[in-house]
């Protein structure tokens, strides 16, 4: 028996060497000084309580405004959400709350670009989207099924010893001190630092960031791999069966679960030229599951007004379209917002605002860089587009014309300037884009 | 089936749980379902069925050479047809290129090498009578597909290694412990030594038309390159070696510090001992005793002498011996040449053995110095390598621009200036290596004196479990493996 007890003793004080040193590596290599959701989670756990959780990805995170949700609601908001946070992620934070919390309401933001990217789970080859959320849960048979689901088996270490992730090329004397010197401070430990990924991007509390940065209107310019057309045949298995997971979950534990999607730019919408198929795929596929699904894209300008003004990219509202946001989410809470504050379709949407141009949507390809033109109404709108140079002329690639698609020879990139007008009678506006 | 990957973790873990919880005289059918099952997922179900036609033409003539014990015509028959089959169905699936058929179907079995041995082996003891026909073809097959040692070996004979896999073993702490820690080792020579060596060899071999480096560059890349080899080969079998060890099962060692090898004969009593054992027992001793041979042994010490006669007597065995194990590694000319190679350095320092002894006393060499013995053993390590240059080569063109590069554009400054790092492992990288094979090195040094795993057992208990939590440390977060890496295959598992 004292023998046994001898052994026993020893076996753990060996793993917790381990363990010990593997947190110490941890420790000395991994650089979290900056990282918004080591903020988030630990706001997360430090809750009195959360009546309405909301999770997601950067559409959330970005797009309500806690503060004003509570203040017109009367309930405690949290936004545990991440960048492109999947949903295998989103679920393991509903279980993590509802755990810790007496939840009331789940609000999952399903944006097309999340579910479309999301893919096999066994097959990912970049967790940096799972890691950002589980290097903060607190050690539970949760975080291990979500570790261990989210991958392939080749990654289930680097999962749970972050220190293997970096790799020794990376190593030097001067990161450690770097990296020590960092965690050292007081800004650091006592989670008082609020720097959230660039400079427009503050972490202001219950999982919130603000975003500054505003579009100015005409003015986008994004690569078109963001504003393709959306291919719901691209959403994976695992997205849907973890969407139906969710309802199973929140159905069993009695809590009211709703899908939502964040309003996103007219140009992104007119840009990939389907937005409807997917709200019909997400529709089908929670029909009959009594989960409501509310797309805000479909709100008419009554109620939200379109500024691109209220927005950082094509995708996301910065903090200005979050306030906005926030005060009729805040409706919808209430249910005060009535059915006809949402279009049929993003199409009719579309079709009812005045023609507007909204900038360019590009794709780099050998031959040149294509360029499309992005209006809400292609049909009424007519394009000049020329190239400006600082060392030469400029260069006329298109008199006015409907046509919106171009590709421009590499050696031939400038300063794109599109003047566009209203067929017929048309007030003539230039925009340049600085490529 | 991965060393590194949970499947293969987790075979392991169940077949030692089993092992370990049910009655001792059913535990060898857990170890032979877990040795079917990892076999098949390894190899796939076609080598297991090559496998056990190999298993039932041993099986069958066994017991027939068993019965024909006094009738010696029959008896040989019977062995003679037995080895011809299982030779002739390893040869044709192994060589199968050479064979006027498309064998497309079939794939070269996992391990092939080192059971069909294992099973002539056997046959030839039971010709010999050193031991009894097996009756029970499920422990013959056992026996045979034991699965830490199907894929490399070692090459255990039936009488050594077939008792000990039928008993069932009881828990035992300290045998279990003493299998971790050489499991560890393996992965240490595995994962942080070898798997990163090959980053570099990988980079300068793969492709030697390409290199563009200097000598230098090439002579670090060909040392790094022959621990490697022994890291990778012997990280193996500490890895399957610990498993066994684990469930009290004892296998051979096939390694015993072949780096620290003072001549080429000794090397090989060293490195992958067991098939060196298997040349010994079943081609040099027969033909050594074979009536033909000393026949002609005698003839040639009437013309020639007696120191000719008795050189016959040694070359006639070691150069079938040599050629054999050239083939046994593959075919092709860069094996021929490389049994060649070891046969005539072996024969050579055999026969003239007086010479050199006169040699090193006309130079005034003091044979005992210390300095005598790192002189020859890093001969013999150099011997090692050049052995290894030419089995890394195809073609002697290759060869000669190996050569070429060594004496004629040695660029020794490449060494330091940083092109060394262009060659598929980084500073960094190329730290660790050198640490780790000085680590090797060492504890090499340390078990040629006697047991390291004793010595760290006399510690107090605090330094042994730092000793322990360092090395579990050092391996996971050194190894290479993991996204980003695939596991090479161990390099003698298609021999």
């Amino acid at each position: 028996m004292k023998k046994k007890l001898k052994q026993s003793i020893a076996v753990i004080a060996v793993c917790v060497l381990v363990r010990s040193g593997g947190k110490l590596l941890d420790d000395l290599l991994i650089d979290d000084t900056a990282s918004y959701t080591r903020l988030m989670m630990h706001e997360f756990y430090e809750q009195d309580d959360i009546d309405i959780l909301m999770v997601g990805a950067s559409h959330c995170f970005g797009g309500i405004a806690p503060s004003i949700v509570e203040e017109n609601t009367g309930k405690s908001v949290f936004l545990a959400s991440s960048s492109s946070q999947p949903p295998d992620v989103s679920f393991a934070l509903i279980k993590e709350a509802v755990k810790f919390y007496d939840i009331e309401q789940i609000y999952l933001e399903i944006s097309a670009a999340i579910a479309v990217g999301t893919g096999s789970y066994k097959e990912r080859t970049d967790m940096t989207q799972v890691y950002l959320i589980s290097d903060y849960m607190r050690p539970s048979l949760n975080r291990v099924s979500l570790l261990l689901g989210a991958s392939s088996p080749e990654y289930y270490l680097n999962g749970f010893w972050y220190a293997k992730r970096t790799g020794v090329e990376t190593f030097s004397w001067e990161r450690v001190a770097s990296v020590l010197s960092k965690k050292r401070t007081d800004l650091y430990r006592e989670f008082g630092y609020d720097y959230a990924g660039n400079d427009h991007q503050t972490y202001v509390g219950n999982g919130y960031i603000a975003e500054s940065y505003q579009i100015e209107p005409s003015k986008y310019y994004n690569n078109s791999g963001n504003n393709a057309r959306i291919d719901t045949g691209m959403i994976s298995k695992d997205w849907c069966d973890t969407i139906l997971d969710m309802i199973d979950f929140c159905r069993k534990k009695n809590i009211k679960l709703t899908f939502y999607a964040a309003p996103v730019s007219n140009f992104q919408l007119a840009a990939s030229g389907n937005y409807d198929e997917y709200i019909a795929y997400v529709k089908d596929l929670v029909d009959g599951k009594a989960v409501e699904y509310v797309d805000f894209n479909l709100l008419k300008e009554d109620y939200l007004p379109y500024l691109t003004t209220n927005f950082s990219d094509g995708d996301h509202l910065n903090m200005y379209g979050a306030e906005a946001f926030s005060k009729i989410f805040s409706d919808y809470v209430n249910n005060e917002l009535p059915r006809e504050a949402f279009y049929g379709s993003v199409r009719e949407k579309l079709e009812k605002t005045e023609p507007e141009y909204y900038g360019i949507a590009y794709r780099d390809d050998t031959d040149g860089q294509r360029i499309r033109l992005i209006s809400n109404h292609p049909g009424k709108l007519e394009y000049k587009v020329e190239m400006a140079y600082d060392d030469r002329e400029s260069l006329l690639f298109q008199d006015f014309s409907q046509n919106s698609q171009l590709c421009i020879p590499y050696d031939q990139l400038g300063t794109i300037v599109v003047t566009y007008r209203l067929i017929g009678n048309g007030e003539e506006v230039s925009i340049r884009y600085d490529a | 089936m991965n060393f590194v990957s949970v499947q293969f973790f987790s075979v392991v873990f169940i077949t030692v749980v089993l092992y370990f919880s049910i009655p001792r005289k059913y535990r060898w059918y857990v170890l032979f379902a877990s040795s079917c099952y990892f076999y098949a997922v390894a190899a796939g179900k076609g080598a297991v069925l090559v496998a056990f036609v190999t298993i039932s033409i041993a099986y069958i003539f066994a017991l027939w050479i068993e019965k024909a014990a006094g009738d010696r015509k029959k008896k040989k028959l019977y062995m003679a047809i037995a080895v011809i089959l299982i030779v002739s169905l390893w040869a044709v699936l192994k060589r199968k290129r050479y064979v006027p058929y498309d064998f497309a179907w079939l794939v070269v079995p996992l391990g092939i090498s080192y059971y069909t041995f294992s099973l002539i082996g056997y046959l030839a003891d039971v010709y010999y009578r050193k031991e009894p026909a097996e009756h029970n073809i499920l422990k013959l097959s056992l026996y045979t597909l034991y699965f830490p040692k199907i894929m490399q070996g070692p090459i255990s004979k039936f009488r050594f290694i077939g008792p000990q896999l039928i008993e069932g073993h009881v828990w035992d702490y300290q045998r279990v412990c003493y299998g971790l820690q050489r499991i560890l080792w393996g992965y240490f020579k595995k994962l942080v030594i070898a798997e990163r060596a090959a980053l570099m060899t990988e980079s300068v071999f793969h492709d030697f038309s390409d290199y563009s480096g200097g000598g230098a560059v090439l002579i670090v890349a060909t040392v790094i390159a022959t621990f490697r080899h022994y890291c990778d080969f012997s990280g193996y079998m500490d890895i399957v070696t610990g498993i066994s060890q684990i469930m009290g099962i004892e296998l051979e060692d096939n390694f015993r510090q072949p780096f620290f090898s003072k001549s080429a004969a000794e090397f090989w009593r060293r490195w992958h001992i067991t098939l060196g054992v298997w040349f010994k027992d079943y081609v040099y001793m027969p033909l050594a005793i074979d009536p033909k041979v000393i026949r002609l042994s005698g003839w040639m010490r009437a013309r020639f002498g007696k120191r000719v006669g008795k050189a016959v007597l040694t070359m006639i065995p070691l150069a079938a011996v040599w050629l054999l194990t050239g083939l046994w590694h593959g075919t092709g000319v860069r094996y021929i040449v490389w049994g060649v190679y070891w046969g005539s350095i072996i024969i050579f320092s055999n026969v003239f053995a007086p010479e050199i002894s006169w040699f090193t006393r006309v130079l005034r060499i003091n044979t005992e110095s210390v300095d005598w013995h790192i002189f020859q053993i890093l001969r013999t390590f150099a011997l090692f390598m050049a052995g290894l240059v030419c089995s890394t080569f195809v073609g002697l063109r290759e060869l000669k621009r190996y050569a070429w590069i060594v004496i004629r554009k040695f660029e020794l400054p490449q060494l330091w200036d940083k092109t060394i790092y262009s060659y598929g492992l980084d500073k960094n990288n190329m730290m660790i290596l050198y640490i780790s094979i000085v680590i090797l090195l060492m504890v090499e040094t340390e078990q040629q004196k006697g047991s390291v795993r004793e010595k760290i057992g006399n510690l107090n208990a605090v330094s042994r479990w730092i000793i322990y939590a360092a090395a579990v440390l050092y391996v996971a977060f050194l190894g290479i493996y993991g996204p980003g890496y695939s596991i090479r295959d161990f390099e003698y598992m298609f021999f």
